[in-house]
């Protein structure tokens, strides 16, 4: 079965690589933002015991409800 | 105090595990935003949806880094979230969910042909990005994860969850396909 993890230097696959692009500056002040909201839920989930994975995939379907694109 | 830039990844790790330290994770973030940023574009191929879904990615990662271990590379980790949440944000829009199918290879007919790297890698790269693009995203990005960035067999392994034998049969059926599509696509002019 050929699935050694050994690749010759001439690989295709790395030169599809994009043009590399720098992710904006502004998704970071968003991530910060939701991110407060994310370990608040988090604390919360604890507090009382929920499942906190549950309560975080609501944030996301409210979010994107709110936000449609 | 160390600066969180002076930490390694597994030292911020445990820091963001412990406290829940968004400046922490804020370093992490720095660290691999644009390889996530880069990788979210050439899979979706827009970079509206690729800002929206870098965003996610990381958010997704703060969340479930509770759950990493630490057995694979954070960033190997971290390319495997980002192949697979952009995969499934594709399919969810085409109203089809996917889910990593743990069991899918038992139900594999024996008898692939193996393919020769060394053959697979003479596929010259305006066919190989229009073959690839033709398989499913579940194979794609596979491959792509083992060609292009590099994950060996044992990462991919702990990363997928599955057995060693499985992430070979997985690979052995994408190139497969891809091999299948290339043989259609010979005669094809990349655009």
């Amino acid at each position: 079965m050929q699935t050694q993890d050994t690749q010759p230097t001439n690989n295709p696959f790395k030169e599809l690589m994009e043009p590399f692009q720098k992710a904006p500056d502004s998704l970071k002040d968003d991530l910060m933002e939701d991110l407060q909201s994310i370990i608040l839920l988090i604390e919360f989930s604890e507090l009382f015991s929920q499942n906190y994975l549950d309560v975080v995939e609501s944030f996301f379907k409210n979010k994107k409800n709110n936000n449609p694109s | 105090m160390k600066k969180w830039t002076q930490l390694s990844d597994d030292e911020l790790i445990d820091v963001v595990k412990n406290q829940k330290d968004p400046e922490a994770f804020g370093e992490l973030y720095e660290r691999y935003k644009n390889m996530v940023y880069n990788r979210c574009i050439s899979i979706l191929n827009d970079i509206e949806d690729a800002k929206d879904l870098t965003q996610e990615v990381f958010i997704r990662a703060f969340v479930y880094l509770r759950g990493f271990k630490g057995q694979a590379k954070f960033s190997s980790w971290l390319y495997v979230m980002t192949y697979n949440y952009c995969i499934n944000h594709i399919k969810r829009n085409t109203d089809y969910k996917i889910k990593l199918n743990k069991t899918d290879i038992d139900t594999l007919s024996n008898g692939i042909d193996a393919i020769d790297d060394t053959n697979f890698f003479s596929i010259p790269v305006d066919k190989l990005k229009i073959a690839l693009n033709k398989i499913p995203l579940e194979d794609k990005s596979l491959l792509l994860l083992k060609y292009q960035d590099g994950l060996t067999v044992k990462e991919l392994k702990t990363l997928y969850d599955i057995s060693e034998s499985a992430i070979k049969m997985r690979l052995l059926r994408a190139k497969s396909k891809l091999a299948k599509q290339y043989a259609n696509t010979r005669h094809t002019t990349y655009k």
